[in-house]
């Protein structure tokens, strides 16, 4: 048996079929350089080793998604790292296609899959795209998969599926455990790129996806760990000479989101027809301000952290995001 | 004769005269290992060749008037009403000869294969018919014979019915140039050929029996960052039943580089210059190509089939020749883990050193003086 050169993170909320198949579709991979490292954050400690090439650790409770991420980055010395949603089915030819990519183009140092909406031939994401105010969605949501087949870079993946070059991580450090669930692949992806790696998007690394199965479609959770993590995110990572745009660019997305929610559009109203009142996002947006607030301090070091490494220029980096920018108002209505 | 004199072997040498790949090989590097060796035995070829020049498979060893003279010779022999064949003890007669020399003591002879009897579709109706007169003749009636491998001597007992105690396996060996091949020699060939990118090497005569149309599919199939990456390199002048395969080659673009025969001085920096070296063939005797890889210290990928996981042992990666997506897999682990690489290159160049043409000659000699019944 050869070394492994890529160990797949798989973190768990709710261990059940969903992970069985996710698991199975591993074990059934074309490449035989792998090991899967499962994260049980359900505090049940049900899951169990599946398959020779796997190992599990047992969380006493929920540590989120980062921080799951991370024990299973800390627990494996191989080149690479996958990290894998438990609510996805890879294809056969995932990581074969997957670390070609990355054996080949040593600048990258992220790989972005072709991630697809389950039974579909439509896409979750082709990596993910940014807007003014920080928030991030995915390149190509919904779109056929063929449109995106002769693409080759992207801004950064979606962890939700995503090979990350270890060497890469040593660097920028790892997942932001601040960020508990939500953006911190955002985060990630744009320290890197200051840092100055490349991300590829890589077609035919086919992963299909039960998309938000984990912690429900909308849930006042959900809205609050997005906002919050979109205000982390902005803090450390914009330039000083966009962040005086993330104020109004925030209010305009607001302002798209009622406009949307009244036409039943968007995230917004998928929230409310998951039972919630749309009244209770404004103390959501609030808390995640305050919640900022508080972390201010934690924010601007790890900022001066990022600048002072950094690799790329602001007008570098700016040019990225242009190339790869989603407007407000599809943030809203998507 | 007492047992402690020097006996006579003539060795049928007809083969150098023709185009041939893995049989002229052999012969020609067995030939000057025999000639090479300290025996107080005394070896002469039939038919008369002198002093052996450069190896080339595409032509015969001699000018075209001499081979031409020397074939009448061997057309004389074969006809049984000529007297006497050359005087010696032991005659090896190759698969070009059809009786027997009658001064010789004992008769003897080299089974490379079967492929005849087994995978009848993978040769010539001449061919087929060619190596059954040459079964009927000669190998039936050897007093012994040498198996290229263990496989072809199972072969032969099964096939043939020929018993186990008339045949003996001596393998092949690698010339040593091959062992010694260095980067600085691959990087030379490189320049010559305009390899510029890192490749996977296939080198055999085209012909359906080695199986190069599945390894041309697992490529096209490799992720394209691999076949952007990596060159598949073919080497070998076109065989029987090839030319559809040779079209392929030409008008494959990306990625494919068929350099058509190569000259023997070039193989070895060829073939340490390769990340890896593909041989799915169908079936061999033994396949040289693998050996001499092997001893370049390049890890190999070959078929689970004939003698193929016994040349190779536990130094190469093993898989269904028939299996393209198998192939594909194989291929994408060696190039993606260097590390895999490293210990079958290791694994490799130790299972080569079994195939030493100074170990073969050795035995050989042995094998001669067994035919006599010394």
């Amino acid at each position: 048996m050869p070394d492994p050169i890529v160990t797949v993170v798989v973190p768990t909320l709710a261990v059940g079929d969903a992970l069985e198949k996710c698991l199975n579709s591993l074990e059934q991979q074309t490449l035989d350089l792998f090991d899967v490292v499962v994260v049980d954050n359900s505090g049940a400690g049900r899951a169990r080793a599946f398959g020779r090439r796997t190992r599990v650790i047992v969380n006493q409770h929920n540590i989120g998604f980062a921080g799951a991420v991370n024990q299973g980055i800390r627990d494996s010395h191989t080149v690479y790292v996958a990290t894998l949603n438990d609510d996805t089915i890879a294809d056969r030819r995932w990581l074969e296609t997957l670390i070609a990519c990355a054996e080949t183009n040593p600048q990258a140092g992220m790989f972005a899959c072709e991630v697809r909406l389950m039974g579909t031939v439509l896409l979750d994401s082709a990596g993910m795209l940014i807007a003014a105010d920080g928030s991030s969605k995915q390149r190509g949501h919904e779109q056929p998969a063929a449109e995106f087949a002769g693409t080759r870079a992207a801004l950064f993946p979606s962890a939700s599926a995503a090979l990350y070059r270890r060497s890469m991580l040593d660097l920028i450090g790892l997942f932001d455990e601040n960020f508990f669930l939500y953006c911190e692949d955002t985060d990630l992806g744009l320290r890197a790129r200051w840092a100055g790696w490349d991300c590829c998007y890589v077609p035919g690394a086919v992963v299909e996806h039960y998309y938000s199965h984990s912690a429900g479609r909308a849930t006042p959770l959900k809205a609050y760990y997005i906002e919050r993590n979109r205000l982390y995110t902005v803090i450390k990572n914009f330039p000083a000479r966009w962040l005086w745009r993330v104020p109004f660019a925030s209010a305009m997305r607001y302002l798209w989101h009622l406009l949307a929610i009244r036409a039943g559009q968007g995230k917004g109203a998928e929230f409310r027809k998951s039972g919630h009142s749309a009244a209770l996002l404004p103390l959501l947006v609030l808390r995640a301000y305050f919640a900022t607030l508080g972390r201010l301090p934690y924010l601007l070091a790890e900022r001066r952290r990022i600048q002072k490494s950094r690799r790329i220029s602001s007008s570098e980096f700016l040019g990225l995001i242009e190339k790869n920018t989603i407007s407000l108002r599809e943030v809203a209505w998507l | 004769m007492s047992d402690g004199s020097a006996m006579r072997v003539c060795i049928d040498g007809t083969p150098l005269l023709v185009r041939s790949a893995g049989v002229k090989t052999y012969l020609y590097h067995w030939l000057r290992s025999l000639q090479a060796s300290n025996s107080p035995h005394k070896l002469t070829i039939f038919p008369r060749i002198g002093p052996l020049p450069a190896l080339d498979h595409r032509l015969s060893v001699k000018p075209l008037l001499p081979t031409a003279f020397r074939f009448a010779m061997v057309a004389v022999l074969n006809r049984s009403w000529w007297p006497a064949g050359p005087s010696c003890d032991v005659f090896h007669a190759s698969n070009l000869v059809r009786c027997l020399p009658r001064n010789a003591k004992a008769i003897t002879a080299t089974l490379h294969d079967l492929t005849t009897w087994t995978m009848p579709e993978m040769h010539t109706r001449g061919n087929i018919a060619a190596d059954q007169a040459f079964a009927e003749a000669i190998i039936r009636k050897a007093d012994r014979l040498i198996a290229v491998s263990e496989h072809t001597r199972q072969d032969a007992i099964k096939v043939l019915r020929i018993p186990n105690d008339r045949i003996d396996v001596i393998h092949h060996g690698v010339p040593d140039y091959y062992f010694e091949a260095t980067p600085q020699e691959a990087e030379a060939v490189a320049g010559k050929h305009q390899l510029e990118r890192p490749y996977i090497l296939f080198c055999a005569t085209i012909e359906p029996r080695k199986n190069l149309e599945t390894l041309l599919d697992a490529y096209n199939l490799l992720a394209p960052s691999l076949q952007e990456t990596f060159d598949l390199v073919v080497a070998g002048m076109a065989g029987w039943a090839s030319q559809a395969t040779v079209e392929r080659l030409k008008s494959s673009g990306n990625g494919v580089r068929y350099l058509g025969y190569v000259a023997e001085s070039d193989m070895p920096g060829l073939t340490r210059g390769a990340t890896v070296f593909v041989y799915p063939s169908l079936y061999e005797g033994f396949g040289f190509p693998l050996a001499q890889a092997m001893a370049a210290g390049v890890p190999a990928i070959t078929s689970a089939v004939s003698s193929m996981p016994e040349i190779a042992g536990d130094a190469a990666l093993l898989i269904d020749p028939r299996s393209c997506e198998e192939l594909r897999v194989a291929i994408t682990r060696l190039l993606l883990s260097p590390s895999e690489r490293e210990s079958l290159a290791a694994k490799a160049r130790r299972q080569a050193e079994r195939y030493r043409w100074e170990d073969c000659a050795s035995k050989s000699w042995a094998f001669f003086e067994r035919a006599l019944g010394r």
